[in-house]
């Protein structure tokens, strides 16, 4: 039913493993989907990466990881915000399309970019998207 | 994953529904998940309590003649007074269910916002939302 499997990511905090990234996991198993983890950063340095370079590589090992343990084809989506505060919801929306998703996955409040203390809005996507959206509680 | 799934439908027009349905479905029977199906109908009378007598027939023919006998089905009916939403966030309380499965019309242009009621669950229910386009 679905191909491709789009799920945002807070690297910081991804080790544990809140419900939407289970969730995911167990959709793309049971879809046999290929899984995206969707992590924001930006230009400037963060607690997560210096360089958007270092985010992309961190976040491709995790994707790496998570999908040998999981048995599950994960990929890398990173993004980068110039202005997380005004654009995350809608960067998040482009990435979602440019990877061809068909159904997002996320929490009701997605951390996002911790250090900048700016929040993805589950609803705002499931109002926006043109793909399903899975809002998980 | 979900044990209850609440699948809010509108019998007057199905074709919108009919992803929500296959999605409901497949999880329901992927997990052992109840399916509780919910027609959200406009009161026939101005008695509300003659709502279950007119509409429940309907939806158990539907509910028969849609699922199989491998996943467990119940059929609610509750009265729309004009706030569709307010009365699925409710519904899904009352019964117990963790997910909402939903289907909408689908945005047409990269601005237009979804006014539906599946996204206006997504903000307010108090379980997890899935809408599906």
């Amino acid at each position: 039913m679905y191909k491709v499997i789009a799920v945002p990511v807070d690297l910081a905090h991804a080790d544990r493993l809140p419900k939407a990234l289970e969730t995911a996991a167990r959709l793309a198993k049971a879809y046999d989907a290929t899984l995206y983890y969707v992590g924001a950063t930006t230009e400037t340095p963060s607690s997560v990466a210096h360089t958007p370079e270092e985010f992309r590589g961190k976040l491709e090992r995790f994707a790496a990881e998570r999908g040998a343990a999981l048995g599950i084809e994960a990929r890398a989506k990173p993004l980068v915000s110039l202005d997380p505060a005004v654009d995350l919801d809608r960067d998040l929306l482009k990435a979602f399309g440019e990877i061809d998703a068909d159904l997002v996955v996320m929490a009701s409040h997605v951390p996002g970019i911790r250090d900048h203390l700016i929040s993805s809005n589950a609803g705002w996507i499931a109002s926006h998207a043109k793909i399903s959206v899975f809002v998980v509680r | 994953m979900p044990k209850k799934i609440l699948l809010p439908i509108d019998l007057t027009s199905p074709d919108v529904w009919r992803h929500a349905i296959d999605a409901a479905e497949d999880l329901a029977r992927r997990y052992g998940a109840t399916l509780a199906v919910l027609w959200v109908a406009p009161p026939a009378a101005a008695d509300p309590a003659t709502l279950p007598e007119t509409y429940l027939p309907v939806l158990h023919d539907f509910v028969a003649d849609r699922f199989g006998d491998d996943i467990t089905v119940e059929a609610h009916v509750r009265a729309d007074w004009g706030d569709p939403v307010r009365e699925i966030c409710h519904a899904a309380a009352e019964v117990g269910a963790d997910l909402i499965v939903m289907g909408t019309h689908m945005p047409q242009a990269d601005e237009t916002l979804d006014h539906s009621n599946a996204a206006q669950v997504a903000l307010q229910a108090g379980c997890s939302v899935w809408v599906v386009r």
